[in-house]
């Protein structure tokens, strides 16, 4: 039974090393501060050996019962979010921060496209619904994730080499480790940011 | 100092920590829904266009109201059990929470006249409200206002419930029927509830026949009328009412006339109140057809409308010598909001045939002219302007018998409203008079008065 193991991994062995490489390396972490996971945070890896590609992906973020869903979405510089409002209700899109921008105030079925050509963290608001809040992390990177519920990610996809990580919190600079492809290769990251991240500057 | 010194008040008591001011916020609606006071308010207690929606539509939000709600009913009964009636009582619901709010008032008053210092009283506080909505499921809204007044003591302003489409093959929101002790909103524009972002009152709302005695000839007695009807006091009331096409309001209703438990004359007041809306978000909440109708800034939405309104009423208080004084009045205002802007004009005459009873026979003519006008500088704050010309006219009868009713009186009321936080409100407002009949009457000079208000919801 044994050797009948050791024959199948013999086997697959390189075919999923060749699928690595047309798929790209695969960089999985979790992101905590002082221990405790972090859930909903942005996670960009930016390879530093290699030249990084433009970005041209959308997301959707939705306004559905007076909430931004989802309320934490990353895209590449260059990538655009497509704000749909799903309420009954006028809804408005703005962001007073960064490259600021407004969509209008507009009716239920409606979607508004924003491309973001600068990098950095945007809070986007409805000025009909003050409680409203999302955050858009435009990354220098087509290569990032948004952490789960225990603090992990998985970015795929990457060159070879080794890469820059950073984390981006609502508020504050992000936080930012090198990793070296050793460490990618070997284990799951563990990125322990400092306390200081992400609290009010 | 004492600006400061509300304005450190206020700072304290909101906290200081923006992230946390999204949480736990103010009264029973928002706690409900976890929305923000700016979601119906422009400066609470003032209503924006989605908060009248929200108000004529029985307390709930025009669509998709269980949706948006944070909060989770209490059942009473599951809905399968309307398919039984009626061999079962129909079903409802309660508020997952006692739907509770306070609302505190603190008031500083700042008077000078020409012959003494200037006066400051810190009626601290001035009026303190125990508020309470919700919706009992089916249609069913009620609301409770309960104030406690330093001079007064407490009273139950408002509690009404109201029945919303109580016909159901009718329309949507065509036919509700609001019963209780309640506000009549005879006018939405400048009511003192529901849109009033500044302190003062105008005196049609106010006005009632017994504050200035008549003043007889060659120096006799002057007689005071009996009559204390005021146009904007809640009373004991049944109306219908409803919303046609999404922008024609209308509304009929038969009241006691007083707040007393028994009827203190044999006929009931009756009244109506008719507005149409052009162009801005529909009275039913509903989106305009135009875009440009509706816009926001700064957490709050604005609105591009014409809405006039008309009212009538008819009513009949007891006087001396056990008759009635029979009175009525009309009412007419035209409103433009446009984006930040909100300025309206507005007409009020009024008859009282009788005020005096069998003391002095005669009829009292009065009327108002007044406009407003309010600029939402910053979304959280707003200049202000409100001018009025008050007349009473006794009749030929009266007048010639040299009778006097010195109730004349033109003002300015020029103010500015800061929200200093969602439910922090902080109002300066002054009242200057250039006419005041009944203190030039005795050669007194106007009463003319700066009003500092701190109002707290929570």
């Amino acid at each position: 039974m044994r050797g009948r193991s050791i024959l199948t991994a013999a086997f697959l062995l390189p075919v999923m090393w060749a699928d690595g490489f047309a798929q790209g390396r695969e960089v999985r972490g979790t992101v905590t501060r002082n221990g405790r996971a972090l859930a909903n945070v942005a996670v960009s890896v930016v390879p530093v050996d290699t030249a990084v590609p433009g970005s041209v992906d959308t997301v959707e973020i939705d306004q559905r019962e007076l909430r931004f869903v989802p309320n934490i979405v990353a895209v590449g510089v260059g990538g655009s979010v497509m704000f749909r409002n799903s309420d009954p209700y006028l809804h408005n899109v703005y962001s007073p921060t960064g490259a600021q921008f407004t969509l209008g105030t507009y009716a239920r079925g409606d979607t508004r496209l924003h491309r973001f050509e600068t990098p950095g963290r945007y809070v986007v608001l409805c000025n009909v619904h003050p409680e409203m809040v999302a955050y858009v992390f435009v990354v220098s990177s087509p290569y990032h994730a948004i952490t789960d519920s225990d603090g992990r990610f998985t970015v795929a996809g990457l060159p070879a080499g080794g890469y820059l990580v950073q984390v981006w919190l609502a508020r504050g600079p992000p936080f930012e480790q090198i990793v070296s492809a050793a460490q990618v290769r070997n284990d799951r990251l563990r990125i322990e940011i400092g306390s200081d991240t992400g609290r009010p500057q | 100092m004492i600006v400061p010194t509300l304005l450190m008040l206020a700072v304290a008591v909101a906290g200081d920590d923006p992230a946390d001011a999204n949480h736990n916020r103010i009264p029973a609606f928002a706690r409900r829904y976890r929305t923000s006071c700016s979601t119906c308010h422009t400066a609470a207690p003032k209503l924006n266009v989605m908060g009248e929606a929200f108000r004529l539509n029985g307390y709930r939000f025009p669509e998709n109201d269980a949706l948006l709600r944070r909060e989770e009913s209490v059942p009473l009964g599951v809905e399968e059990w309307r398919d039984q009636w009626p061999r079962a009582i129909w079903p409802a619901e309660l508020p997952g929470t006692v739907p509770f709010a306070l609302r505190a008032l603190l008031d500083a008053e700042i008077t000078k006249d020409e012959t003494s210092p200037a006066a400051v009283n810190l009626r601290f506080p001035e009026e303190i409200y125990l508020l309470a909505g919700a919706t009992l499921g089916g249609g069913i809204g009620v609301f409770l206002e309960t104030e406690w007044e330093r001079e007064d003591g407490l009273d139950v302003k408002q509690a009404k419930v109201k029945f919303q489409d109580v016909i159901g093959l009718l329309p949507d929101r065509s036919l509700n029927l609001w019963a209780g002790m309640q506000n009549l909103y005879l006018f939405t524009f400048a009511d003192r509830q529901i849109d009033r972002a500044g302190r003062l009152s105008f005196r049609w709302q106010t006005y009632r026949p017994a504050d200035i005695p008549l003043v007889a000839p060659a120096g006799g007695v002057p007689t005071v009328s009996e009559n204390v009807f005021r146009l904007r006091d809640t009373q004991p009331t049944i109306e219908a009412n409803g919303i046609l096409g999404g922008r024609f309001f209308y509304g009929v209703g038969v009241g006691q006339g007083t707040r007393a438990l028994r009827d203190d004359n044999r006929r009931k007041d009756v009244y109506y109140k008719v507005r149409y809306k052009f162009g801005g978000l529909r009275l039913d909440g509903r989106p305009p057809t135009d875009a440009d109708d509706m816009s926001s800034r700064g957490g709050q939405l604005l609105d591009r409308s014409l809405s006039i309104e008309q009212f009538g009423y008819f009513g009949a208080q007891p006087v001396v010598g056990g008759g009635d004084d029979s009175h009525r009045a009309f009412g007419v205002n035209a409103r433009l909001l446009f984006r930040s802007l909100d300025v309206g004009v507005g007409f009020v005459w009024g008859r009282h045939e009788n005020p005096w009873g069998t003391d002095v026979s005669g009829s009292l003519d009065y009327s108002s002219i007044f406009a407003k006008a309010e600029l939402l500088t910053f979304p959280w704050l707003i200049g202000s302007l409100k001018v009025e010309r008050f007349r009473a006219v006794l009749d030929d009868g009266l007048t010639s018998g040299g009778y006097l009713m010195p109730a004349n009186e033109s003002r300015v009321m020029p103010g500015v409203i800061a929200l200093l936080r969602q439910n922090v409100r902080l109002v300066v407002e002054g009242e200057l008079f250039a006419e005041h009949a009944v203190t030039e009457a005795v050669s007194q000079s106007a009463p003319n008065a700066i009003w500092i208000r701190l109002d707290l919801a929570f």
